[in-house]
């Protein structure tokens, strides 16, 4: 009977745990299609500013704008890692933390002093967990990625950049490619690159400043600007595209999170009902073994009474 | 038939309005700028303000714009717009009615004070 009583309460439990995880699956379904249409709706804003950027960089020397110069001359990076704040999620936070934390001791073993931007408690946890003590912290951000926050971060990694505190900001999030394929990527955030035109390199090298005036005035005559200065709307075009490409990471990361919880709460799902099926067998297995053994004593009483 | 261009305005959160236009007015970062197919390649800085698009049909659509930036290229018009508003449609037809109903208010509103039960609202003379 004790038997019978525990298979129950397990049963109990594992029903239970299926209700739960098939809950969470569903509100992270909800979520992520929110987010993944938030991802598709920058799509086409950060393509077509790129676009534009690209088509003001060939038209001026962009060897003069901060945010595109690289400083090799300072020591120190910063690395934004991005992971989640809660749990529950498969192999999404590990394999970040993971990732960021070979990235982090490549670049102290090359003499890369790093300032380390950590979003999420489980960043947190599995920085400090390696030894790993964040430069700064935010932890209060849940379930959504607020573009004015990305903006104040990104204009402070501007603002330290520009001031020459900063050599390099790399990225280190979860990229959202497809609904079956998201990779923890390192990816850099500034100097800016990928804006140039091809045949171009981003840091522009001295070649580039043997441009001459002429030359240059040539290419400007081919587009109007507003305000007539090129290097003015640069300077307005290119930290726009640095918020939006912090901002489409941030995007990504929480798309890529709740597709991971989706995905591992469902097998959880899947498991609870695998278990709670078996239990039912054990179950009725045990009760008719209880049966037959009651059968059997009462048989066996009748025969001995004769 | 009036030739046209392209016009795209885009937010982060996605294709607000993507549509072939004969005129569009928008703020540019100090005034209003009108654009007509086959303008030269500009890049712009846009302020804030209401942008007017007219299309081959007479229709008239309207959405406010809050910075960003705007390029001409090969007769198409991109606005990518920090923030816009949903964009409002209006005919020929609507149009011509709507100014006709404001003429009438503004005929009776100078022709004889409002009704007491009604109190209309506040209105300047200029209005």
């Amino acid at each position: 009977m004790a038997k019978i009583r525990e298979i129950l309460r397990r049963r109990k439990t594992a029903r239970n745990i299926r209700k739960i995880t098939r809950t969470m699956e569903m509100i992270a379904t909800s979520r992520y299609r929110r987010v993944h249409g938030q991802v598709a709706g920058l799509h086409p804003y950060a393509e077509a500013l790129t676009a534009m950027v690209g088509h003001v960089c060939r038209r001026v020397r962009v060897s003069t704008q901060p945010l595109l110069q690289s400083h090799p001359q300072v020591k120190r990076d910063a690395l934004v890692v991005i992971a989640a704040n809660r749990g529950m999620c498969g192999g999404y936070n590990t394999s970040l933390v993971r990732l960021a934390v070979r990235r982090i001791r490549e670049q102290r073993a090359a003499g890369r002093e790093l300032d380390i931007y950590a979003f999420g408690t489980r960043t947190l946890a599995g920085l400090r967990q390696a030894g790993i003590e964040p430069f700064w912290q935010h932890l209060q951000f849940e379930g959504r990625v607020v573009f004015d926050e990305v903006a104040r971060l990104s204009q402070t990694l501007m603002e330290r950049f520009i001031a020459g505190e900063l050599g390099a900001v790399e990225l280190i999030y979860t990229r959202f490619e497809t609904s079956t394929r998201q990779s923890p990527v390192v990816e850099p955030l500034l100097p800016l690159a990928g804006v140039e035109p091809a045949g171009r390199k981003k840091a522009e090298p001295p070649a580039g400043k043997t441009e001459t005036a002429e030359k240059s005035k040539a290419y400007q005559a081919q587009y109007l600007f507003m305000p007539k200065d090129p290097h003015r709307v640069l300077r307005a075009l290119l930290p726009r595209a640095v918020v939006v490409r912090a901002y489409r990471s941030f995007l990504d990361a929480l798309a890529s999170e709740y597709l991971a919880r989706m995905t591992a709460m469902r097998t959880a799902t899947e498991n609870a009902e695998d278990m709670a099926h078996q239990l039912t067998q054990q179950y009725n297995r045990a009760r008719q073994g209880g049966i037959t053994r009651e059968l059997a004593e009462i048989v066996g009483g009748a025969e001995a009474l004769k | 038939m009036a030739k046209t261009f392209t016009c795209k305005v885009i937010t982060p959160e996605g294709v607000l309005l993507e549509r072939a236009a004969v005129s569009v007015q928008f703020p540019a970062h100090d005034g209003l700028v009108g654009i007509l197919a086959d303008h030269a390649a500009m890049i712009t800085l846009v302020g804030q303000g209401g942008l007017m698009l007219l299309d081959d049909q007479d229709r008239v659509v309207f959405t406010q714009v809050t910075g960003g930036f705007a390029e001409v290229r090969q007769n198409v018009l991109t606005v990518l717009a920090d923030q816009a508003t949903a964009p409002v449609e209006r005919s020929a037809e609507a149009r011509a009615r709507l100014l006709e109903e404001a003429r009438q208010e503004l005929a009776q509103g100078r022709g004889k004070k409002p009704p007491a039960e009604a109190p209309a609202p506040p209105v300047s003379e200029s209005a």
